[in-house]
């Protein structure tokens, strides 16, 4: 009787909690990224010698000429002639409302070049994560079912295998055998039938097709782990008492995994949404790198040997972003999965 | 002897002479054309002319109309080819792949010049004016006609605008140019310039600008506050910056740009181009057929060396070669096994593919004294085992040699390309021992006089040719004989930004300007007489000899579009060069201003002599092999030539000739 | 791995347990890992062989051999060209031809020259660690004159070089990276760990959020963007130490974080009380009383760290802002392998990467080990 009374009360108070851990959860998000972003700005300034220079003797260089009238309205520009703080408070305030710099290698503002490549950076991480997903999640269940057979001591063996080998190397080898034994073309994210199309059905379909290289490099590291990390939850649940009845009660195994081992074991899949993002956006760097992928990795590696620093500023800047929106949204996933979390 | 008889032994000589016919025909043989100067239509009687059928369904006027009024007729290296296809390369072979057009043009043995869009030249007799006459009806790829006043634009209100180009380069100073009528016009010097008909020819497309399209974005024709907006529209600093992003090829608002060359930009991105032909274009071949024969090509950005090889090894490029290196040749003829390339083996021009350069100007006084003893550089040079460097790094087809000019130059004599090139380690030790570095600490590296540690840092940027193996290789040398060398890699934005400043204590670029079409305009390696992003080494002489005659120090920089003649950059006075360098400097003058061929001749010999004594760079390994890839379909590249940036690459193989058979 | 363990640990009677010391027991517990123990002692003589590369590596890393560039591996034989057994390993020298249509080197086997190997024998002169010279070597190969012939187990690289010894001396590098860096780790989440875990409060907060942010951030883009900015002149030695420091910097909050959750834990712990009542100073009761309980569990940790060490110092050098010649690495040598043409018609350049591969992946199963063996209670498996 009383139960029935407090219920809604009970709704609305845990969905009033559950608000708040969102909020909770929005808000702590700033001071991280306040944090990151001081770092970054100390990345801008560190190259050698005073900023203005080096950027006016590259400008110089490419033959635009360096009045005193030009070099103050530089300096003001960059806000070089105010004090380091206020430089800072003016670099993040352009930021915010989206003026990303200007890029002196490119010599167009930054934000005509990265948002195009963050896309395909963006494209290949989340890839690179339903792969680990798609491989992790049978692989991972068939080990821990079949523990100690040959095929778990392969995938064990694979899985070790593919967690100690550098993504470059990877990347190197995946590129020479597909294009050896598949005739996939080597470099972009596009045969070269497609690269000069215009954006259709054929091409998307092209691009998902090749796809798989990138993503499944990047994700090779992840997913070794998600798989090992799955295995062992499921086995931790397989041996509880209700899995020993329900067994003994005769539900076909495969059917008692799916229905409730798996689903306790599966919330740690979530979480590590949020650690394996830094790991891969990481490791997209450097495949792009390898792969010639229109992706951030590439220009942010040109950026830094140019010491273009703005450029690499907001890539560093944007990828750090993208990594703590990824694991905030992860985070509230987890907390809708399973509302333990939410009453922490 | 029976009539018979007779018969079986002029079969057997036919056939012996097939044979031997058949030996001697691996050697390809360029057309006779391409030595000499453009046939017209008229000339060859040519009156009806096709276009592509690509253009037919386009709004456009009649060929006869967009072709001059006689056009130049270009003769492919075999047959004509057919209309069609897109081509792909990446995007280092743009230059390439398909030639810029200038006045005049050069002819396929680098030894003269001849008129492209100009119908004809004139050198006065002093040498003081340079009279240029346009061919008739050449158009833009927007229509509009070519006048001389786009020569005008570029040189009068470009080159010689002094918020464009605050310092004058120095074979423009004083240069007029001035226009006689809509076709004509002349330059006038204020001291006799020959030289600057290889100017014209070598680095003319640079002289020209769509004056009709350019004259908005610059205040001479524009309103300050139009000038204004359109610099903010495209979001640039100043008109300046704005002008030389769009003369600069590839921004994205050089899509509207008109150009007179065979294709014109369609689409450009960060990671990719696209280009159609140009509607325009003013050369026809000989069957009357307007150039060029493939109908579009895409090219992509592809920064890693590494991947160009291995897609141009897999056969997705139809056209690959600036980035291509001899030591590719393996991975490159991987793939012509598997029947998708050919590879086609050039020779680079370059001298040395590597020319280390000692910064006689560094702010080190210590290093400038050491790099100032002759005995030093002859130490460093003889250190280096040329022959295990062509061994390992050119399969031994390269040619050891010093820097110097190149074997086809009346210039040439073979002593030049010699001096203390001979690899003696004990030499070289004990010309170091002599100067007085001694390994004080025993680590194994030598000292300097004064006993603090001497390690040279050589920054480079490698590129084009194999300069990093190379170089590791001189660093194991060096180190042999004590010699401590740091080598750092650097991009190209870092080296212009570094050498033209005269910040690093050592640098290296191939020696190209070695021809008779270069060398005696620019002698750069011989003579302090310019500051560029390829140079390193005497920054100070150069500006002193700059600035000779000028009292007053200026800060800024000449702007130009491309490399080689980049980013002059004067600062103060300079230093006075030593004796024999300022010799060299005033030889240099000489060498420009004489009207006498043999005179000019004597002087380059003796600028070459001064190299030879000198040995201002240290050369390694040149005239080496280059490989040009070229794809199945593509027709018309020649198997062997010379590749470089002094004749312009493939300036004389006519590229637009060039055509796709899908054939078999 | 654990349940390999799990599954083989024999029943031992409690009184047998009684007798054995914490070490002991997590020695024994190590013990059973078979996989973690193998790693170790594989670990082990990585690091012997490349600590005295100069011993065991045929060659110095640069001398050339300009008989053999690009030249495969070579083999170890005992039978002859026609057929006879010698007890002395030998091996054939190559005749090298060019190709004229391909360019391709080739090499053949030239039965003529023969080489025998000689154990402990003397060899290539060197200095070892820079301090003597000597020229005694693991092995060499000399001919039927005893003149010294030439030997590369893992072939040779575009200059000549053999790719073994450059290994060795390049395992070195990575190896002590890994090592140092995990020093610095060490001592940076260990202090700032345990100043949150120890002094609590505002202290807590900050050091909280400084872990939170950097492992929010992804660590390759940011130590390529740190080590891009170490100066040009720096000589090599400095850049090594440069790049240890970056890879450490961002390495260590996994570590702090579990630091400060065992001084959290224990702080309120009876004996830590009863120790601070007793009048014990903080230094004393944090490395007395607390630090021997946690630190098992903390170099535990820290051996988990030391791939991703190793693998950012390949990567970064791979990229070219990391170690760059004269110092040999791993990193360097997968640099020298990223060719195209290497995978396709050289591929034993890429042996330094199957020897990363082998070293992270013996740290990653000795950590496992090294984990299980310091909890009595994880029986969980590889986290």
């Amino acid at each position: 009787m009383l139960r029935s009374i407090l219920k809604p009360f009970q709704v609305v108070s845990a969905r009033v909690r559950s608000m708040n851990y969102v909020t909770r959860r929005i808000l702590g998000m700033f001071p991280t990224l306040f944090f990151i972003s001081i770092i970054v700005f100390v990345i801008i300034d560190l190259p050698p010698g005073d900023i203005v220079t080096s950027r006016l003797d590259r400008m110089e260089a490419q033959g635009v000429e360096a009045s005193p009238e030009y070099v103050r309205n530089l300096r003001a520009r960059y806000d070089l002639d105010k004090p380091l703080y206020l430089q800072y408070l003016f670099w993040i305030g352009k930021f915010v409302t989206g003026d990303l710099g200007y890029s002196f290698f490119y010599s167009k503002p930054v934000n005509e070049l990265v948002w195009e490549r963050l896309g395909y950076t963006l494209l290949i991480t989340v890839a690179a994560l339903f792969f680990t997903w798609i491989v992790a999640l049978p692989f991972g269940i068939y080990s821990a079912v079949k523990q100690y057979s040959i095929g778990d001591y392969f995938i064990t063996v694979v899985a070790l295998v593919g967690l100690a080998t550098p993504n470059f190397l990877l990347a190197l080898l995946v590129m020479y055998f597909s294009s050896e034994y598949f005739g996939v073309s080597i470099g972009g994210l596009f045969s070269v039938e497609y690269r000069d199309e215009v954006w259709s059905l054929d091409k998307v379909m092209d691009m998902l097709f090749r796809l798989w290289i990138p993503a499944s490099v990047v994700g090779m590291g992840g997913t070794a782990v998600t798989m090992r990390l799955l295995r062992a939850n499921l086995l931790d649940e397989l041996n509880k008492p209700y899995v020993v009845t329900a067994r003994a009660k005769g539900v076909k195994p495969l059917k008692l995994i799916l229905k409730y081992p798996l689903r306790i074991a599966i919330n740690p899949f979530i979480s590590t949404v949020g650690l394996l993002l830094p790991t891969l956006i990481s490791g997209e760097a450097i495949v792009s790198v390898v792969l010639n992928l229109p992706t951030t990795g590439r220009m942010l590696l040109d950026a830094l040997l140019a010491q273009d620093m703005y450029l690499a500023g907001s890539f560093l800047m944007l990828l750090a972003i993208l990594t703590v929106v990824g694991m905030l949204i992860s985070d509230l996933i987890l907390a809708w999965s399973d509302p333990r979390i939410r009453y922490e | 002897m029976s009539h018979l008889t007779t018969k079986f032994i002029i079969f057997l000589l036919g056939v012996l002479w097939t044979f031997s016919t058949n030996a001697e025909e691996e050697k390809e043989q360029w057309p006779i054309e391409w030595y000499e100067p453009f046939k017209t239509a008229s000339e060859i009687g040519l009156t009806e002319f096709q276009q592509s059928p690509y253009l037919v369904d386009q709004d456009l006027p009649p060929i006869e109309e967009r072709l001059p009024v006689d056009p130049i007729v270009v003769y492919p290296l075999k047959e004509t080819g057919k209309y069609g296809g897109t081509a792909h390369i990446v995007n280092n072979d743009l230059w390439q792949f398909f030639n810029w057009e200038a006045a005049l043009t050069i002819s396929a043995d680098m030894s003269s010049f001849f008129p492209n869009l100009a119908e004809w030249y004139e050198l006065s007799e002093d040498g003081r004016s340079l009279t240029i006459k346009l061919r008739e009806g050449i158009r833009w790829s927007d229509g509009e006609p070519l006048k001389s006043d786009d020569f005008i634009f570029t040189f009068m209100h470009l080159w010689h605008n002094k918020e464009y180009q605050s310092e004058t380069y120095r074979l423009i100073r004083g240069v007029r140019a001035i226009k006689i009528d809509e076709l004509t016009f002349r330059y006038d010097f204020p001291r006799p310039r020959p030289l600057f008909v290889n100017f014209v020819a070598q680095y003319g497309d640079f002289m020209i600008d769509p004056s009709h399209y350019m004259k908005q974005f610059h205040p001479d024709f524009t309103t300050k506050e139009e000038l204004e907006a359109r610099v903010k529209e495209y979001d640039m600093f100043n008109w300046t910056q704005l002008v030389n992003d769009i003369r600069r090829e590839g921004s994205e608002q050089s899509v509207h740009v008109p150009t007179l060359r065979a294709y014109k930009l369609v689409e450009a991105s960060p990671s990719r181009r696209k280009y159609v032909r140009n509607p325009y274009y003013y050369k026809v071949d000989p069957e009357g057929r307007q150039l060029p024969y493939i109908d579009a090509f895409s090219s992509e950005v592809v920064q890693e060396h590494e991947i160009m090889a291995a897609m141009a090894s897999a056969g997705q490029l139809d056209f690959a070669a600036f980035q291509m290196r001899t030591q590719d040749i393996p991975l490159l003829k991987l793939g012509e096994r598997n029947d998708i390339i050919k590879v086609h083996i050039w020779k680079r021009l370059h001298s040395s593919d590597v020319a280390i350069q000692p910064n006689y100007n560094h702010e080190d006084e210590r290093l400038q004294e050491l790099y100032f003893d002759l005995r030093f550089r002859r130490a460093l040079s003889h250190a280096i085992n040329r022959d295990e460097i062509n061994d390992i790094v050119y399969f031994g087809e390269g040619t050891p040699r010093q820097v110097t000019v190149h074997p086809t130059s009346r210039f040439f004599k073979p002593h030049y390309a010699t001096p203390f090139l001979e690899y003696d380690p004990e030499k070289s030790r004990a010309l170091l021992d002599e100067i007085g570095l001694v390994d004080v600490d025993g680590d194994g590296y030598r000292e300097h006089k004064d006993g603090s540690p001497l390690t040279i840092t050589l920054e480079f940027y490698d590129f084009e040719t194999p300069k990093g193996i190379t170089m590791e290789l001189v660093l194991e040398y060096w180190r042999e004989v004590g010699i401590s060398l740091n080598l750092k890699n650097v991009n190209g934005d870092l080296q212009r930004e570094r050498a033209i400043a005269g910040k690093m204590e050592m640098t290296l670029w191939h020696a190209d300007r070695v021809t008779d079409i270069l060398f005696p305009l620019f002698p750069d390696w011989w003579v302090a007489r310019s500051i560029s992003w390829d140079r390193g080494m005497w920054n100070d002489w150069s500006r002193w000899y700059m600035k000779r005659g000028q009292k007053t120090p200026s800060v800024g920089f000449q702007p130009n579009p491309i490399w080689h003649l980049k980013g002059e950059r004067i600062k103060g006075l300079g230093t006075e060069p030593p004796p024999a360098m300022r010799q060299l400097q005033d030889w240099t003058d000489q060498m420009w201003e004489t009207m006498d061929e043999a005179e000019r001749l004597r002087i380059g010999q003796q600028i070459l002599e001064g190299g030879v004594e000198n040995l201002w760079v240290i050369g390694t390994v040149g005239l080496a092999p280059h490989p040009v890839v070229v794809s199945k379909r593509l027709k018309g590249v020649p198997l062997e030539g010379i590749w470089g940036w002094d004749n312009r690459w493939t300036l004389a193989n006519h590229p637009h000739t060039w055509y796709i058979d899908e054939g078999q | 791995m654990s349940d390999v363990a799990q599954a083989t640990i024999a029943p031992e009677s409690p009184a047998q347990q009684a007798l054995l010391t914490p070490s002991q027991l997590a020695w024994k517990r190590f013990k059973r890992h078979r996989l973690a123990l193998i790693s170790g002692l594989f670990l082990v003589i990585l690091y012997l062989i490349t600590g005295f590369a100069e011993f065991f590596a045929p060659y110095e890393k640069t001398t050339r051999n300009i008989k053999a560039i690009y030249a495969p591996p070579m083999s170890i034989d005992f039978f002859d060209t026609e057929g006879n057994f010698q007890f002395r390993p030998f091996t054939y020298g190559y005749t090298l031809t060019i190709d004229e249509v391909t360019w391709a080197r080739k090499y053949i086997e030239d039965p003529k020259q023969k080489f025998d190997f000689y154990f402990f024998s003397r060899g290539e002169s060197y200095e070892f660690w820079n301090l003597f010279k000597a020229d005694f070597h693991f092995f060499v190969v000399k001919d039927e004159d005893g003149r010294l012939g030439y030997f590369h187990l893992l072939g040779t690289d575009q200059l000549g070089r053999d790719v073994l010894s450059r290994v060795l001396y390049g395992g070195r590098v990575s190896l002590s990276i890994g090592l140092i860096g995990i020093g610095l780790t060490l001592f940076l989440g260990v202090l700032l760990g345990g100043f949150a875990g120890y002094i609590g409060g505002f202290v807590d907060r900050v050091v909280q959020r400084i872990i939170e942010v950097i492992q929010s951030l992804p660590t390759l883009p940011l130590w390529m963007s740190l080590t891009a900015a170490l100066p040009a002149h720096w000589s090599s030695i400095r850049v090594y130490f440069g790049v240890t420091l970056i890879l450490s910097f961002f390495g260590w909050t996994a570590l702090a974080r579990q630091v400060r959750g065992r001084f959290l834990a224990l702080r309120d712990e009876d004996f830590i009380v009863a120790a601070r009542l007793i009048g014990g100073g903080n230094t004393r009761v944090i490395f007395k009383h607390m630090m021997p309980n946690f630190m098992s569990h903390t170099i535990t940790t820290a051996t988990l760290a030391v791939p991703g060490m190793i693998l950012g110092e390949t990567a970064l050098s791979f990229l070219g802002i990391g170690l760059r010649p004269p110092i040999v690495s791993w990193g360097v040598l997968m640099k020298e392998a990223q060719n195209y043409q290497v995978i396709v018609m050289t591929p034993w350049i890429l042996f330094p990467g199957l020897f990363v591969v082998l070293a992270v992946m013996a740290y990653n199963l000795l950590g496992d080990g090294l984990r299980d063996a310091a909890d009595p209670h994880n029986i969980g498996g590889l986290k």
